[in-house]
C-alpha cells in the first residue's frame, strides 16, 4: 500500500512538473514549482478536515420525524402542537442544540451534569432563553429507556427516543455518542448545521461560547 | 495551444488530488472509542439452550471482580437474580448493556433483585473493560476456566466460545421465571425486563 502510494506521489510530482515547465515554456525552477505544489496542498487542507468531521445532512435532518414528549411541560418548552409525532424544524426556537446520546452510552451518562448545567446557563440569560432550544434524542432507546436516563440526571430539557436510529439517515458518519449538533432555523423552514462536537463537553461555557462564535462567523 | 493544453492537464491534477484527498478523509474513520473492536453483523442465536420459565436453575460458583466467588445459591430465600450473560469484553453492543443496568439500580432494588454480570472473559480482561463503564454496583462474574462451563450448563455457549447475549430471571426459590436469548447483534429492551421482574 505504501509503495503503491509512493509511486502514485511520484508520478502526480513527475505530471505536475511537466505541465509546469511547458506552462512556464523556459528554465523550470525546482523550487517555484516545490513551493506553487505546497500552495496547493495548503489550499486543499481545509478540505481535508472539515470532511473528517461530522457531516449531517441537512435536508435529511429536517425531514425527520420523531415521536413528540408525552410531558406537556417538555411539550411546551418546545412549543409543539398537539400530535404524536413532530419534526425538529417545528421547535420554536432559532437555535437548536441537539443532543445525540443513550442511556446506555457511560460517557452520555458522565456527560449529562455538565450539559444540565449547560441548559441552566442558557436559561439564566433571557437573550439565550428565548432563542435556543435543548432537546437530547436517545438514540436506539425505547421512551422507558430515555426516561431512565431523564429521572437518574434531573435532566430538565426534553429528552426524545429514537428506537429506530432515525438520526443515522442525516449523518454520514456512524453515530458515537454523545454528538451535539446545533441548528439555525432558516427562513424557508429548514435546518442550517452551525456547529457540530463530536465527544463529551468538558465545560458548559467553553460550549456555548464556541457554538455562539460559530454560528455569527459568516459560515454560520 | 500548448499552454491551453498544459492548463488542463494542472486542472485535473488539481481535481485529481481533491479526490484523492476525499477518498483519504472518507476512509479515515474517527477515533474516539477506537478500543471497541467491531465484529460486524453475526448469527443472532448460535446455541439452543434447553432451560425455560419453570425450571431450577443450575447453581454455579464462579471468581467475581471483587474477589468474592459468586455463588447462585448464595441468593436462595434471600433475593431474586437476573443473570445477564453478555458474549465478550469490548466488544459494541454490551459494552453498553451493563452501563444502562447500572443507573437502573433503583429498578432491581425495587423488586428486590439481584443482577449479576457474567463473560467469558477472564477477570483482569473484565477489570479493564468494566472499568470504563463506571463504578458497577452489580457483581461482574468471571466464566472464564474452565472456559464457558457455565453459559455451557445454560445452554447458551456459542460455537465460538462466547456465549450468548441472554438474561435469565430467577426467583427467590432458585426457580428460571423468565429466557431471554436475545439477537447477539442487538439490545435486549430494559422495560422487557423490568415488567418480567413486576411479575415476581
Amino acid at each position: 500500500m505504501a509503495q503503491v502510494k509512493r509511486c502514485l506521489n511520484q508520478w502526480v510530482v513527475k505530471l505536475f512538473l511537466e505541465s509546469y515547465e511547458s506552462l512556464i515554456g523556459a528554465n523550470m525552477n525546482k523550487a517555484h514549482v516545490l513551493m506553487v505544489f505546497f500552495i496547493g496542498l495548503v489550499l486543499l487542507a481545509p478540505e481535508l478536515v472539515t470532511s473528517q468531521e461530522l457531516a449531517v445532512n441537512s435536508n435529511v435532518l429536517t425531514n425527520l420525524k420523531f415521536d413528540a414528549p408525552e410531558n406537556l411541560a417538555d411539550k411546551k418548552y418546545l412549543g409543539l402542537h398537539d400530535g404524536p409525532i413532530f419534526k425538529l424544524t417545528q421547535i420554536r426556537a432559532k437555535f437548536i442544540i441537539i443532543e445525540i446520546f443513550s442511556m446506555y452510552c457511560p460517557i452520555c451518562q458522565r456527560d449529562a451534569p455538565v450539559v444540565n448545567e449547560l441548559h441552566d446557563l442558557i436559561l439564566k440569560v433571557p437573550s439565550l432563553r428565548d432563542n435556543i432550544k435543548v432537546v437530547g434524542i436517545g438514540v436506539g432507546n425505547t421512551p422507558y429507556e430515555v426516561s431512565v436516563f431523564k429521572n437518574k440526571f434531573n435532566v430538565s430539557f426534553p429528552l426524545i427516543a429514537d428506537d429506530n436510529i432515525l438520526i443515522q439517515r442525516a449523518l454520514t458518519n456512524n453515530i458515537r455518542t454523545p454528538t451535539f449538533l446545533v441548528g439555525k432555523l432558516m427562513a424557508d423552514g429548514k435546518f442550517k448545521i452551525v456547529f457540530t462536537k463530536v465527544g463529551a463537553i468538558k465545560n458548559a461555557g467553553e460550549f456555548l461560547k464556541e457554538f455562539v462564535t460559530a454560528s455569527n462567523s459568516p459560515r454560520g | 495551444m500548448r499552454k491551453i493544453q498544459s492548463v488542463v492537464v494542472i486542472m485535473s491534477f488539481i481535481s485529481l488530488w481533491q479526490l484523492l484527498a476525499l477518498s483519504l478523509s472518507w476512509g479515515a474513520s474517527v477515533p474516539a472509542d477506537s478500543s471497541i473492536y467491531d465484529p460486524g453483523k453475526l448469527k443472532a442465536i448460535d446455541s439452543s439452550t434447553k432451560l425455560k420459565a419453570g425450571d431450577i436453575a443450575p447453581d454455579f460458583s464462579l471468581p467475581s471482580l471483587s474477589g468474592h466467588p459468586i455463588t447462585l445459591s448464595q441468593y436462595l430465600n434471600k433475593k431474586n437474580v437476573v443473570l445477564s450473560f453478555v458474549p465478550a469484553a469490548w466488544t459494541p453492543v454490551c459494552s453498553q448493556q451493563w452501563p444502562g443496568y447500572n443507573i437502573a439500580k433503583d429498578l432491581f432494588d425495587k423488586y428486590d433483585t439481584q443482577l449479576i454480570g457474567i463473560s467469558v472473559d477472564n477477570i483482569p480482561t473484565l477489570h479493564a473493560w468494566t472499568k470504563e463503564m463506571g463504578d458497577l454496583w452489580f457483581p461482574v462474574a468471571s466464566d472464564f476456566w474452565p472456559h464457558g462451563a457455565v453459559a455451557k450448563k445454560y445452554g447458551i455457549l456459542r460455537s465460538n466460545g462466547v456465549s450468548e447475549r441472554a438474561l435469565f430471571v430467577i426467583d427467590k426459590k432458585g426457580v428460571i421465571r423468565y429466557v431471554d436469548v436475545h439477537d447477539i447483534n442487538s439490545m435486549p429492551k430494559l422495560e422487557n425486563l423490568i415488567k418480567e421482574l413486576k411479575k415476581l
